[in-house]
């Protein structure tokens, strides 16, 4: 294994090569939101969170996708990095429906967190309020597309981990949208094998148990890393 | 502590952060939104809460801490409802006089009579503030409004300035 | 606005100007007719809160949390009405100790919400007269007259919610109570710590009692009789063996000569016996028992309405003071001044209520929530609010997702008894064609009498000052006065 070194935020930081910046910075003892992206699952920089400055490069660049190299020179955080990071989740809370109080994800949303971390106190940017539908078809799951921000992590674990590949992403731009089978009910979809992966790592209240009142779903997205290294290791975690 | 106790509870709380209002009703949740800063600052001595409407019960309260700020929504409309409005913090000593006796009409109290229960009762009355944040909709949900919103800021400058933690 | 003055004929405002955060007047409008007597009295709510609407679409779990949120006086009543429709929607009969919770944090409510009505927004009305100085004649002027009895409201308000909050955790909006049962046990140590209480609070309602008593018996004599005093039909549940009932049992409807009208009616079949009328000026809705039509089918329903409709209550305590009501006013009690003595009995009915249930080991259970899925399409849910019978109607889709919603709350089924009430004062106490303090007061009074609670019915966000108005046989206005 070769080992590469590169400074983040003023520090000398060593690395596997190969590994991306945002792993190094993380190992580095850089903190960089994230929310799309979940360890265990292929990276996809559909949030913009992660993006990070990088010397000699005009653009700046998502961190979970970025490949750490020799003596790059990184910043995770700047005036700059800052506004962006908030417009993100600014953009986020009003293209679709969001409201806390009433949402089971309410004090356990990854959401909600980031709105706090990045000081999002309100939006200076339009409440769209789009009128989009809920999907209480599954037996025991539902999809509540008020509150998907469109992150595919569901997608993704579905696809990669349970290899059921339920979920998809449908139509574009603002109609854009979470789709199950060949854009049919959930309930309908004979490929789910209701293991319930999607729900434990969906970082808003969008994807619940159903049953579930206010504020008690808790994703559970560290059961998916414990499951990816089983496998990975082979035999019991 | 459990809640039993601490509505009785003396001498530990002193600053009271009170925040009224209705979250549910756009820019009517200001007040509460504020106070639910004010707690997740942890300030030592200082109590911060949320409330849909000022009841007898919180005189107890009062009575027990040396200083009160109320942050309230203040509806301005037509003409006012320019951007000019801005977060008012006064002192409701000197508005005492003016006061107008409270409406027992609706299950609805003020800050004014609150204090007069805490001194009436309870023989204590805290030093009282009253920190009024422009409202302009108060219409079904929990968004501020962006004319609102915008005086965030301001509040909650007005807040640390009152709490005496820098501005 | 400019109005003449009867007296000199010259234009003159009688506006009082109200302060911040208003949205909404309650209006009463008073109807003279050609010799200047009163003819009518209406008791409009003028804005309508769009709950029912807001709720479409959402997932019936979410509804405890929304419609908890409508009051911030007794989120509790919606609480608890959103979760027996729940529980309806799945079909499931819910713990045996879930429903003992249940029924103590709505016991703990009626409490802590009769506290606020009766010591603090009523009884300087009693102690303190109607021609005292307004400005004195509130909970002030009660400070002055008697602290000790201002002091032991609180301390009753606080009993109640503090159980409330112990029950619920400290953010009762989070919604405690979930279709099914209800989130989590007895919390440990709470039934000590409730049951060390209990004395002080018996001590607080006997006294208020007994204080209440004597002035019925003498200064309010009058009062009596024009509040409010009229027969009609009165609603609400009844336990199955006839008992005093707040959660569970039957609907029962009683008219004024004590016949039962109805009687065991679940709350499912409410619409073959309810119907709500509108009208075109208010934006409450009228509800009213069907076979006797808008008019004489007009019920009253609440504190005074329970006690009407059971045989007794079954705890000791208050079925004495039960058995004094009824050698006061009679079997069926029509006059509404009598709402406040129900109130201080209903008081002690919960307080031995509360303390029953504590020492009931049942309610140690550690299972207290079914579990399952939507099984029904349509339910309808009931509770006793403090207020009244409050009803919840939901029709969902074959997923659970809300497709309609009726809510039925106390407010609006006593709109109509309100009315007599105003109508009943005013012609009362009206002196020429001028409104006095004195009237102004009295109307008052005569409207809390049923506590009504405006912002679960309308969309006031914080006080809601009250607007009278006096109109001729002409239709012409001839006073307004507006108190904040």
């Amino acid at each position: 294994m070769t080992v590469i070194t590169l400074t983040i935020d003023g520090r000398s930081v060593a690395t596997a090569s190969g590994a991306t910046l945002l792993e190094a910075a993380r190992a580095g003892g850089s903190a960089i939101p994230t929310l799309c992206h979940l360890e265990g699952l292929s990276p996809v920089a559909a949030c913009r969170l992660c993006l990070v400055e990088i010397d000699g490069d005009s653009r700046l660049q998502p961190a979970c996708v970025t490949a750490a190299a020799e003596g790059m020179v990184v910043r995770t955080t700047s005036p700059r990095l800052a506004e962006l990071r908030r417009t993100v989740i600014e953009l986020l809370f009003t293209e679709g429906n969001h409201v806390c109080a009433i949402c089971v994800a309410n004090g356990h949303c990854e959401l909600q967190d980031l709105a706090v971390a990045v000081g999002m106190d309100h939006s200076r940017l339009p409440y769209r309020f789009p009128s989009r539908s809920v999907d209480l078809s599954h037996p025991l799951f539902g999809l509540d597309h008020n509150r998907c921000i469109l992150c595919t992590r569901c997608v993704r674990v579905c696809a990669e981990v349970e290899g059921a590949h339920v979920w998809d992403v449908g139509w574009r731009g603002e109609h854009c949208r979470i789709i199950s089978g060949l854009d049919q009910p959930w309930g309908a979809v004979d490929a789910c094998t209701d293991c319930g992966k999607c729900v434990q790592v969906c970082p808003t209240g969008a994807l619940f148990h159903k049953g579930d009142g206010t504020e008690e779903k808790e994703g559970h997205p560290e059961q998916l890393q414990v499951l990816v290294r089983a496998r990975q290791q082979g035999g019991a975690p | 502590m459990a809640p039993m106790e601490r509505s009785w509870r003396s001498g530990s709380v002193v600053e009271l952060v009170i925040g009224i209002g209705n979250r549910l009703r756009s820019d009517d949740g200001v007040g509460p939104r504020l106070a639910e800063e004010v707690e997740a600052w942890g300030l030592s001595g200082v109590e911060s809460m949320a409330v849909p409407q000022l009841t007898p019960e919180l005189a107890p309260r009062l009575a027990a801490c040396a200083r009160v700020l109320f942050i309230d929504a203040w509806l301005v409309d037509g003409v006012d409802a320019s951007a000019a409005a801005a977060p008012l913090l006064e002192s409701l000593e000197a508005l005492e006089l003016s006061a107008a006796p409270p409406s027992r009409f609706s299950h609805h109290s003020t800050p004014q009579a609150l204090l007069q229960l805490a001194e009436g009762l309870y023989g204590q009355r805290p030093e009282a503030w009253w920190l009024r944040v422009p409202a302009h909709g108060l219409e079904l949900g929990e968004q501020l409004s962006p004319a609102t919103a915008a005086q965030l800021v301001p509040a909650r400058r007005a807040l640390r300035c009152w709490l005496d933690r820098d501005a | 606005m400019e109005i003449p003055n009867p007296e000199t004929n010259q234009p003159r405002t009688v506006l009082i100007d109200p302060v911040t955060r208003i949205e909404g007047h309650a209006k009463i409008s008073i109807h003279l007719d050609a010799d200047g007597q009163v003819e009518t009295a209406r008791f409009h709510v003028v804005e309508y809160r769009g709950f029912e609407t807001f709720c479409e679409g959402r997932p019936f779990t979410e509804m405890a949390a929304i419609t908890a949120r409508i009051c911030g006086i007794c989120p509790v009543s919606h609480l608890l009405a959103a979760a027996k429709t729940g529980d309806k929607l799945l079909a499931v009969t819910i713990p045996p100790a879930a429903e003992k919770l249940r029924r103590l944090m709505n016991l703990a409510q009626i409490c802590q919400s009769h506290a606020l009505s009766f010591f603090h927004l009523s009884s300087p009305d009693f102690l303190l007269g109607w021609d005292s100085d307004p400005a004195k004649r509130n909970v002030f002027g009660l400070i002055a007259a008697d602290p000790e009895l201002a002091r032991s409201g609180i301390r009753l308000r606080q009993f109640g919610q503090a159980l409330i909050e112990a029950l619920g955790g400290r953010k009762i909006h989070a919604a405690w109570a979930v279709p099914g049962g209800v989130r989590a046990p007895l919390a440990e140590g709470l039934k000590e710590r409730v049951l060390g209480q209990l004395p002080e609070m018996f001590a607080i309602a006997e006294r208020a009692l007994a204080l209440f008593k004597q002035l019925m018996d003498t200064k309010l004599g009058e009062e009596r009789e024009v509040f409010g005093s009229f027969p009609s039909l009165f609603m609400g549940l009844v336990g199955s063996d006839g008992r005093w009932e707040h959660y569970g049992g039957g609907l029962r409807i009683i008219n004024a000569e004590g016949s039962v009208l109805v009687d065991g009616l679940s709350e499912d079949a409410y619409a073959s016996v309810i119907a709500e009328a509108v009208e075109p000026w208010s934006y409450l809705k009228f509800p009213y028992y069907k076979p006797l039509g808008p008019e004489a089918g007009s019920y009253r329903v609440g504190p005074l309405a329970r006690l009407n409709l059971c045989e007794r209550i079954g705890t000791p305590r208050a079925d004495r003071e039960l058995i004094e009501l009824r050698q006061r006013g009679g079997r069926v009690v029509s006059g509404s001044l009598y709402y406040h003595l129900a109130r201080l009995i209903e008081i002690v009915a919960c307080l031995e209520g509360i303390e029953a249930l504590l020492n009931d080991p049942g309610i140690e259970g550690r299972h207290v929530r079914a579990r399952a899925s939507v099984n029904a399409l349509e339910a309808v849910g009931v509770s006793e609010a403090p207020r009244g019978t409050l009803f919840h109607h939901y029709r969902v889709d074959a997923n659970g997702l809300i497709e309609k919603v009726n809510l039925i709350i106390a407010t609006g089924q006593n709109n109509r008894a309100m009315n007599r009430t105003v109508t009943q004062i005013a012609r009362h106490y009206l002196d020429g064609a001028h409104l006095s303090e004195a009237l102004l007061n009295r109307v008052e009074a005569g409207i809390r009498c049923y506590d009504p609670c405006l912002s679960c019915s309308t969309h006031a966000a914080g006080s809601m000052p009250l607007q009278v108005r006096l109109y001729g046989a002409d239709g012409a206005l001839v006073e307004e006065r507006i108190r904040g």
